[in-house]
């Protein structure tokens, strides 16, 4: 009985080792399985990660490149204005564009009247010269405006008020009677100017109907842009 | 005394578990059969000291035996790509089975005097 229950128990070791041993193997392959997919899962989410990283990498590198570029664009911006200002400060100047301010509007006509009532004289007695706009205009310069336009004519530096046949052209436009010449300025100067003026008596004498029109603080005065192309045949920049 | 198979059952395990063996994969069969084997063997003697035919001999060298056998047979199995271990394990588990069903036929006819069978399950 002794002897059976030894080799009993000799046997039992084996089977109770045995069965322990392939009961650890499953264990460990069973938690085995799962570490590596969670590490293929890890491995999964760290290169997601390293991904992520270079993106936002190249994210913050654009984003600076965008910064560049809009200081850039700001100072190219910056500078832009300021050759727009300096564009809008000479077109001022040169007359390109329309202008608005105080000023004084004088406005002659031809005498009809009088031609009509005497037409046996000479018309050149009755009508308006373009010495006379040529003399006004002077008067007015000289009063200190900045910008004069006659019917709707600006009169820049080529500008030219001269006379073919029976038509006056400025600008070489064409214009007829009656004549508005427009300025900005001081009005009550350029008033004083025209009034105290030769060309102002001598029409007065000649019966030309003159009137003028003063725009003060509250009215102001438009006048034109030039219209008509400036063209530079001859002329280069002097450096 | 008897309890010693036990105390031996526990003492393997905790042997198997401190000793801690990783075995290779490819070897879990065997160990599993093994273990089978080491089962069946245990009540077959089980029922051999119950009968009164019991040889230690003849059981420890049945025990190898079978594990043996129950080896050579998973080995083939892989090598022809057949789990012909599956024999070993049916025929392990069938022989346990009627050798459980015959020590409780024999403890019931022990205890409760019953005239038994030999072949009735």
């Amino acid at each position: 009985m002794k002897k059976n229950i030894v080799v009993l128990t000799i046997i039992t070791i084996l089977s109770g080792f045995f069965f322990i041993t392939v009961y650890n193997y499953q264990l460990i392959s069973n938690m085995k399985s799962n570490p590596q997919r969670n590490s293929s899962l890890v491995r999964i989410i760290e290169n997601l990660e390293t991904e992520i990283e270079a993106e936002q990498e190249r994210l913050n590198e654009m984003r600076s490149k965008i910064e560049n570029i809009e200081v850039q664009l700001s100072d190219e911006q910056k500078n832009i204005q300021s050759l727009k200002n300096e564009l809008a400060l000479q077109k001022k100047e040169a007359g390109l564009v329309s202008l608005q301010g105080t000023g004084i509007k004088v406005i002659l006509d031809d005498n009809k009247d009088g031609l009509s009532e005497n037409p046996e004289s000479n018309p050149n007695n009755y009508i308006v010269h373009y010495e006379s706009l040529l003399a006004l205009v002077e008067e007015i310069k000289r009063a200190g405006a900045e910008a004069i336009s006659i019917n709707e004519q600006r009169l820049i530096t080529n500008s030219d008020i001269r006379c073919v046949g029976n038509v006056i052209l400025v600008n070489t436009a064409r214009i007829a009677p009656p004549f508005e010449i427009s300025a900005i300025g001081n009005p009550l100067l350029i008033e004083k100017y025209i009034i105290n003026s030769s060309e102002y008596d001598f029409l007065l004498t000649s019966e030309i109907p003159i009137s003028y029109e003063l725009f003060t603080d509250d009215k102001t005065i438009t006048i034109p842009s030039y219209k008509s192309n400036i063209t530079f045949t001859y002329t280069q920049l002097a450096n | 005394m008897w309890f010693l198979p036990f105390l031996g059952l526990f003492a393997g395990a905790a042997l198997g578990y401190l000793l801690n063996i990783e075995i290779p994969a490819h070897l879990v069969k065997y160990f599993s059969v093994a273990f089978l084997a080491a089962l069946d063997t245990i009540f077959g003697g089980i029922k051999s000291i119950q009968n009164g035919s019991f040889e230690g001999i003849l059981l420890i060298t049945g025990f190898f035996t079978n594990m043996l056998v129950a080896g050579f047979f998973a080995y083939i199995g892989d090598s022809i790509g057949v789990d012909l271990y599956l024999a070993a394990v049916f025929a392990f588990g069938v022989r346990i089975f009627s050798n459980i069903s015959q020590i409780r036929h024999n403890i019931i006819a022990k205890y409760f005097k019953i005239n038994r069978d030999d072949n009735d399950e």
